[in-house]
């Protein structure tokens, strides 16, 4: 049992209700095996999961463009590093960037009056399906699940976003966090507890 | 503790996630796309370009000019100044410089407050016993 899936079957009903709208083609391939032969293939390939990722993180559009950019210009001094080594190299700068930017705001929280956590941004989301009524159930859909990891701690979202979203395995995600395959295990676990908590609250 | 494994939710929670990478606004692809091409770019350009030789050379000058003031400590900073010593000997012979300095040393010898001193100090001594 590494926490992977969810402790109730029950909570899944409003995840029954995603299902009928993510089944589009997918836009990127989270889990493509074929390894990028140059770092600028391989930017472009993660530049988007980058993005929701930041924006997951950040909730702030703005902040989550220049975590991503300054991700890909640190990436640049991993480039001579193999291919197989980017994506958690990658991953573990952007996690460090979008910290950064959580400590710098919580800075100006302690010192400055006017400054306050954003409160989460409207999503991104410009789907230009045919069918409108599938892309507004698709928008909420994303918004929901989006406001529910937003309420997770840190690291509870970064240990579900990279396992269960990103389906990386235990270890590269340990690699990434920071920290030790038990610890992934403990804070997905309890991320899922609390994603079912909350997105049954949703329906 | 009674969990029941179902990958289809999981399944269908990253479709809506790999969805939602395709539902970007173009605006912010673009501004992902520009922050891509601007980080490769820089990736291009070298960091200090034609600046770092620059100041290589620099630092390796200043080194070498603290080197030969190190390496000679008698020389003035100005570096010019050996040459006039030339000349300068040259225009005073050798020979009429010792004879003044021969004459000023005598002329100290023989001075004559310098025996004045010697005989009052005598007078002194001899008063004393």
């Amino acid at each position: 049992m590494d926490g992977s899936h969810f402790p109730d079957r029950a909570a899944h009903t409003v995840h029954g209700r995603l299902a009928a709208v993510t089944d589009a083609p997918v836009a990127a391939d989270a889990a493509s095996p074929a390894l990028p032969s140059t770092l600028a293939e391989f930017l472009a390939s993660v530049e988007r999961r980058a993005f929701r990722f930041a924006e997951l993180g950040l909730r702030n559009r703005d902040d989550a463009l220049d975590a991503v950019q300054d991700a890909m210009t640190k990436m640049l001094g991993y480039a001579d590093r193999p291919a197989s080594e980017w994506t958690p190299l990658f991953w573990t700068v952007l996690r460090s960037r979008i910290i950064d930017v959580q400590r710098r705001r919580t800075f100006r929280l302690t010192w400055l009056s006017d400054a306050r956590m954003p409160e989460g941004e409207e999503i991104d989301w410009a789907d230009t399906g045919p069918d409108p009524e599938r892309t507004q159930e698709g928008r909420e859909a994303w918004t929901q699940l989006a406001q529910a990891l937003r309420q997770l701690p840190r690291r509870q979202r970064e240990a579900f976003t990279l396992r269960v979203l990103e389906e990386f395995d235990v270890e590269t995600t340990a690699r990434i966090m920071g920290c030790s395959a038990g610890s992934v295990k403990t804070h997905l676990f309890r991320a899922r507890e609390a994603l079912q908590t909350q997105l049954e609250e949703f329906r | 503790m009674n969990r029941q494994q179902d990958p289809l939710d999981d399944a269908a929670l990253r479709a809506l996630y790999r969805r939602s990478q395709g539902t970007i606004s173009p605006q912010t692809t673009a501004r992902l796309h520009r922050a891509r091409h601007a980080a490769l770019q820089a990736a291009d350009t070298p960091r200090f370009g034609w600046r770092l030789p620059l100041a290589a050379g620099f630092a390796a000058v200043f080194a070498l000019a603290i080197g030969l003031r190190l390496a000679l400590p008698g020389d003035t900073p100005g570096g010019s100044a050996p040459a006039p010593a030339p000349a300068l000997a040259a225009a005073t012979p050798a020979g009429p410089l010792d004879d003044e300095l021969g004459d000023a040393l005598a002329g100290l010898e023989e001075s004559p407050d310098f025996y004045r001193w010697l005989a009052d100090n005598e007078t002194t001594l001899l008063a004393l016993e």
